[in-house]
């Protein structure tokens, strides 16, 4: 069972986070800067998996920003570990204008796609990159909710998670076109 | 699947156009968010952040109250509202407004609305009931993205009181026509399944429906539900195996549409979740696992790609292939994938590798010698959690040989640790290893090393711990230590020893510097001096009294510490000098702050002064009598009732009390009919909430105490004391060893000659190759640590405990036991049931015997509780029948009278005379009363097992009935009952030992917790007089409802109880409308079916009581409205509202 995704960066900042247990509104900052401690202590040839109190951690580092997928100890840590990267790759072709690895993969407006990743991992991210069509799941979610328009809702929300530098170019370039 | 985008595409453009509109509006509202950004990412102090947000959200709390804001704008306030949140400043002002956004907005707004609910509040937030009404028009609405939208809120948090409410509009969209709304369905459901699984129960056919959807989303959301319930009951859903392997051979085989791959390998994660579910059925089941075997194959085929993801659905398979009925090469293979997975350089790998080596190695600890190397190699691994995973994975290898230097090695990784959680989990691995050893006391020599889990190496393991633990403790280990020491072991010498080294080892570091000692060692230490010192001989009272004294005066000494030191003083306090330095304690602290710390003092003082007294109080090397506790504290009745007399208020549980204070605040949480009108009569309704005012006003009115009550309560409290502590004590300790020891022992199923195999390959592996220096170390450690295993060594063959010796043990002291059961056998009950045999077996009735089984049946009729009778009409009537037709000597249709009606289920069809001549072999007290029919459980060679449930007033009688239908005789009968729900006891056995005759064994059931359905597993083993003993299982299950019984009440107690009661669950049922009244048709339906006491029925409500045996109290409370029936019902025990709801609905459907 997943029980939280977060996306950090390397200073430790908070960009999105997404609960699937219950955890107290002031309890989640303690919370996130322990699991943020946790994963940036660790180095490049220690293993992606790391327990914090009865959490078992997975994280995956993209440039700056770490995610960082809380789950229980009867989930099977490595499909956990490709789900980010499916999760990422989703987000890299969801947003199809970005190239740049800095870019793509800082958060964006991510929250409604991880509000259809459940606990348990959904179908929701079906994502190959070869593909021409967008992948179904994303489909269902750009249907329910057209951000895809570059409307100024979904700027306003990808604003809100985007990593702190490259957000108001972003933002800017948004709001210029 | 590109349809529905464009259908919905279509439905878009008046949202966009909306929303595209630029203006000067939007643009400042973006800016907006973006300012608050920017000034937080200028910002270089938590201090001034704070500050800067906290304006924020007032700015934000000022617009979102005011009038005159739109719903755009609302929506732009949602988001920075949620930004606030994010950076964990609460924002709880805005969740109504969120709320009042998915209600009243359209497109864009509403999903704004409906995702800041999502992200705001939880399942129990009181504000998500504002939002069902919100939902249910939502999903009647014809625009599929509204419908979505509902569908996900609800998949994600709903109230479980209000389910019923949208229930029947989620179950009608499993049908629609779009498989995205299908799909959401189905999540949805899963979401109810898993809050409130007794409502969604009758829809388990959709369920199947939804696995075999053409389109593979919904079928996958379906997997979701079938884990969970394939998790809860693996029996009930064995016949879907063939479709799971189906499906799974689908996709592995590719033919799933080219959007499910990800990077070229066939939907993974689907793939791994069928995996967990086969592995799940075929658990201990041959006959499934057969199934299973081939897709298994393919699937590890398949999976040779070298990624990532296509090592999970490795490893997934590997437990699956470990956890099925193994088939030998499929093992091979899997051992292979391990072992390539360890000794992988990828960290990732190595680590899945590891995990999976440390399941694998309870079925198969013969697995760890190959990868010896590799796992000492881990354990000096730079990476702690590798290192924490291998000594899992030796904790699970833990024998007697080998236990010395894996705690060793665990302590190592304790004095390292920093993370208090690791340390609380690894304390107690190792206290548990260490407790499970002591008294083995094996020793052996190999080469160099002597290792001997001996009285020393125990206390020196545990001081360890306990100094290592620090204060983060579980508090059971000490306690099970304590207990450990106090109760010793087999010999009386050992336990001396044993006490003796304790004592003195604690003297020792007493003397030396406590000052880093954690208390809760310090109070350890504190009781073995009080209880055992007096066992030194060298050591005098006095000395050891000085010692607790010095412990008292440090200031860093906790008062509870201080009053176990007290303790320990008195017990000690002998003699002159320790009478001295008792009194000098005893002041100082007799005027403590601390009240326990006061009556310890007291303690002391009075008892050094009287030694008479404290020999009896503290009676030395007391025989660990098991002592008497009053938990219903009845020796202070005298007492309360005096209080009361004087005026004081009745005691009322914590719940209650708070359940009375919010009553007047809190929004009534009655469930609303279905269509959820608000109009003024329901409002009135909802004020009337009967039950409630009812009670509250009889409690005030009644006299101060109520015995059932009363009798409620307490019975509550003693099942919390019994769980922890037993008569034998501490129950959860000896549960734990027992789980250790099933885990050691290597899966009996493997073939003997399969397991020479293996140990002849590996046995070969340390001793190959000649080796460096620091290689042999390694290897002296890996001799050492894996001894046990390799079976090579006699000695190790002498102290393992193999499953093999163990079983033939059990078996033989079975059979022993039953042998000497069948030589007990009474001649006087053969006689009468082979008499009854022939008489109703179509011999022709003699009259003497008929009017004696005639008169001895309906006697007990007559003897039928008053209660049992009143209550069940029918069963009454029907008995007289058997009467009746028994004089009119047509025997063999009177036996089977229609008593089904206590038992709802519908057995399979009966071998109509075989029933009637067993019913005859019911033992006379049981012959007259109600009971279920009579059901085969299995057949066997030589014998027909059946059986039935008989319904006595007070208890359920299960009647086994064991049928030789051979012409050789059985001996050693033997009949094992087990249950998880049930206390099963055994009331009488009576063998039968001649050919074709036929033994009654009658068990006792209690329910230990409630289910819909509780079940009974069984074995029957036998052994003919010429051949090998033989086993059979068999199970056996009842309804719930056969253990409830009327309970007669007053309203006033209801009333009362009705406050008590904390656990309760809502529904509303169909009205029966056969002519008469309604409610009372219904009420009577189901007093009539369930055994229900009707305590009143005013109007459009009714009460009834209920008690499920024994005297576990339900109380339902029914309400005609809308012509549907409201049912509340109420309990102390947990699920049983649920399960009663169930059987309700039950009782209706089948009328």
């Amino acid at each position: 069972m997943i029980k939280f995704v977060l996306m950090v960066n390397r200073q430790g900042q908070t960009r999105l986070s997404r609960y699937y247990e219950r955890v107290e509104v002031t309890r989640r900052a303690a919370l996130e800067a322990d699991v943020v401690r946790c994963c940036l202590s660790r180095k490049k040839e220690q293993c992606s998996f790391v327990d914090h109190r009865d959490v078992r951690l997975v994280y995956r580092q993209y440039a700056a920003l770490y995610i960082v997928v809380g789950v229980t100890d009867t989930e099977n840590e490595l499909s956990i570990y490709e789900l980010i990267h499916n999760f990422v790759e989703v987000l890299d072709k969801y947003f199809s204008r970005v190239s740049e690895l800095d870019v793509s993969f800082s958060g964006r407006h991510t929250t409604s796609i991880c509000v259809v990743m459940r606990p348990c991992i959904s179908h929701t991210l079906y994502c190959s990159p070869s593909d021409k069509a967008p992948p179904p799941a994303i489909h269902l979610d750009k249907s329910s909710a057209p951000y895809h328009s570059k409307s100024s809702f979904s700027v306003t929300i990808i604003s809100t998670f985007f990593n702190v530098n490259i957000i108001l170019t972003q933002f800017d370039g948004f709001r210029l076109s | 699947m590109s349809d529905v985008v464009e259908k919905t595409l279509t439905a878009l453009p008046s949202l966009l156009s909306l929303d595209s509109q630029p203006g000067a509006a939007k643009l400042s509202s973006t800016s907006k968010l973006g300012n608050l950004i920017r000034g937080i990412t200028e910002l270089t102090s938590k201090h001034e952040e704070e500050k800067l947000i906290h304006r924020e959200l007032a700015s934000i709390k000022e617009q979102v109250s005011s009038p005159n804001t739109s719903m755009r704008q609302m929506k732009e306030l949602m988001v920075r509202a949620i930004y606030c949140e994010s950076l964990g400043y609460e924002a709880s002002f805005s969740y109504i407004h969120a709320i009042k956004l998915a209600q009243q907005g359209t497109g864009l707004e509403k999903r704004v609305g409906y995702l800041a609910v999502s992200l705001f509040l939880n399942e129990n937030h009181e504000l998500l009931l504002l939002l069902v009404n919100t939902v249910l028009k939502d999903l009647q609405s014809t625009n599929l993205i509204e419908v979505c939208m509902a569908l996900t809120v609800v998949s994600q948090m709903f109230p479980k009181d209000m389910i019923p409410a949208i229930l029947p509009l989620v179950e009608e969209k499993l049908n629609h026509p779009k498989e995205i709304i299908r799909r959401k369905a189905v999540l949805a459901l899963y979401k109810f399944y898993l809050i409130a699984p007794n409502q969604v129960q009758h829809i388990h056919n959709k369920f199947r429906k939804a696995l075999c959807d053409k389109d593979p989303g919904v079928m996958t959301a379906s997997l979701h539900i079938y884990l969970q319930m394939i998790q809860e009951n693996a029996e009930g859903y064995k016949d879907l195996t063939a479709s799971f392997v189906s499906i799974l051979k689908q996709v592995v085989g590719g033919k799933l549409p080219i959007d499910f791959n990800y990077h070229s390998v066939p939907a993974p994660w689907l793939q791994i979740q069928l995996i967990r579910i086969l592995s799940l059925l075929g658990k201990n089941d041959q006959r499934t696992s057969e199934i299973m075997y081939e897709v298994l194959d393919e699937s590890l085929r398949r999976a040779e790609m070298n990624h990532n993801i296509t090592y999970a659905i490795l490893y997934e398979c590997v437990k699956c292939i470990y956890t099925i009925h193994p088939k030998s090469d499929l093992l091979e293979k899997a051992a292979k994938c391990i072992g390539n997975f360890v000794l992988s350089p990828k960290i990732n790998l190595k680590y899945l590798g590891l995990k999976a080596l440390t399941y694998v190695i309870q079925q198969d600890p013969k697995l760890a010698l190959q990868h010896q190397m590799t796992i000492i190699e881990c354990l000096d691994h730079p990476d702690l959690i590798i290192k924490r995973e291998t000594l899992e994975l030796l904790f699970r290898i833990t024998n007697t040989q080998n236990v010395v230097v894996i705690v060793e090695k665990m302590l190592e990784f304790l004095r390292m640790s920093t993370d208090d959680y690791t340390t609380i989990d690894l304390v107690g691995k190792v206290a548990e290893l260490a407790e499970k050893y002591p008294s083995d006391c094996v020793c052996f020599s190999y080469k160099n090393y002597t290792y001997a889990p001996d009285n020393e190496w125990f206390i020196e393991t545990m001081n360890t711990v306990f100094s290592l633990s620090g204060d983060t403790m579980q508090p059971d280990i000490p306690n099970s230590f304590l207990k450990l020491l106090s109760e010793g072991f087999e010999s009386v010498e050992e336990d001396r020893k044993l006490r003796l080294f304790a004592v003195d080892s604690y003297v020792t570091l007493l003397k030396g510097e406590t000052g880093k000692l954690p208390q809760f060692f310090l109070q350890v230490i504190s009781w073995v001096l009080g209880e055992y010192s007096h066992l030194s001989e060298e050591l005098k009272p006095a000395t050891v009294l000085e010692l607790l004294q010095k412990l008292l005066d440090r200031k860093q000494t906790s008062s509870e510490t201080k009053s176990w030191a007290l303790m320990a003083m008195t017990k000690l306090c002998e003699g002159r000098a320790g009478v001295s330095v008792a009194q000098q304690v005893s002041e100082t602290y007799i005027s403590s702050m601390d009240t326990v710390l006061r009556q310890r003092a007291q303690e002391l003082q009075h008892l050094s002064q009287d030694s008479e007294l404290r020999a009896r109080v503290l009676p030395r090397d007391a025989d660990l009598e098991p002592l008497e506790v009053d938990s219903s504290l009845s020796f202070l009745d005298g007492f309360v009732s005096e209080a009361l007399a004087a005026g004081a208020a009745p005691y009322k549980p914590p719940h209650q009390r708070q359940e009375e204070l919010s009553q007047a605040k809190v929004l009534s949480l009655e469930p609303y009919g279905l269509s959820l009108p608000i109009s003024m009569s329901s409002c009135s309704i909802a004020d009337r909430q009967s039950p409630t005012l009812l009670s509250m006003s009889s409690g005030l009115s009644g006299d101060s105490t109520d015995l059932s009550h009363k009798g409620g309560s307490t019975t509550l409290k003693f099942e919390g004391v019994k769980r922890v502590w037993g008569k034998e004590g501490y129950l959860a300790q000896k549960e734990s060893v027992e789980e250790a020891v099933q885990v050691e022992a290597p899966s009996p199923l493997r073939s003997t000659s399969q397991q020479a195999e293996v140990v002849g390959s590996h046995s070969q592996t340390p001793t190959l190759t000649p080796t460096p220096e620091p290689e042999q170390e390694k290897q002296q450690l890996a001799s050492s640590l894996f001894f046990g295993i390799s079976s090579q060594s006699s000695v190790c063959l002498m102290g393992k405990s193999g499953p093999t010796p163990q079983r033939f043990r059990r078996k033989a002291k079975g059979q022993s036991s039953s042998s000497g059961a069948t030589e007990q056998m009474s001649n006087s009950v053969v006689f009468t049931s082979t008499t009854v045999d022939n008489l109703l077996c179509n011999n022709p009735p003699d009259s003497t015997i008929t009017s004696e089984v005639d008169v001895s049946s309906s006697k007990h009729t007559s003897e039928l509780p008053q209660g049992l009778t009143a209550a069940n009409g029918t069963c009454d009537i029907e008995a007289e029948l058997t009467d009746s037709d028994l004089k009119g000597s047509s025997p063999p249709l009177s036996g089977d009278n229609g008593l089904e009606n206590a038992d709802p289920d519908p057995h399979e069809n009966l071998d109509k005379p075989q029933g009637v001549c067993l019913s005859s072999h019911l033992p006379a007290e049981l012959s007259g009363l109600c009971r279920s029919e009579i059901t085969p459980l299995c057949t066997l060679q030589n014998l027909d097992l059946s059986a039935c449930h008989v319904h006595r007033e007070d208890t359920i009688v299960l009647v086994v009935f064991i049928t030789n239908s051979s012409d050789s005789a059985v001996q050693h009968i033997r009949l094992d009952l087990d249950s998880e729900l049930l206390e099963v006891s055994c009331v009488s056995e009576s063998p039968a030992k001649d050919v074709r005759s036929v033994a009654v064994y009658l068990y006792s059931l209690t329910v230990r917790r409630p289910a819909v359905h509780v079940e009974l597993a069984g074995t029957v083993s036998y052994q003919v007089p010429v051949g090998t003993p033989q086993t059979a299982q068999f199970s056996y299950k009842l309804p719930l409802t056969a253990f409830i019984r009327p309970l007669t009440v007053s309203t006033e107690e209801y009333g009362t109880m009705w406050l008590a009661f904390s656990h309760d669950t809502k529904q509303n049922l169909t009205l029966i409308n056969d002519g008469q009244e309604p409610l009372v048709a219904t009420l009577n339906v189901l007093r009539k079916k369930l055994q229900l006491h009707v305590v009143e029925v005013i109007g459009v409500e009714g009460i009834l009581a209920c008690k499920l045996l024994q005297d576990q109290p339900c109380l339902m409370h029914f309400r005609v409205h809308e012509g549907a029936l409201a049912v509340w019902l109420r309990s102390p025990v947990p699920d049983l509202p649920d399960c009663l709801i169930y059987h309700c609905q039950r009782a209706l459907q089948e009328h």
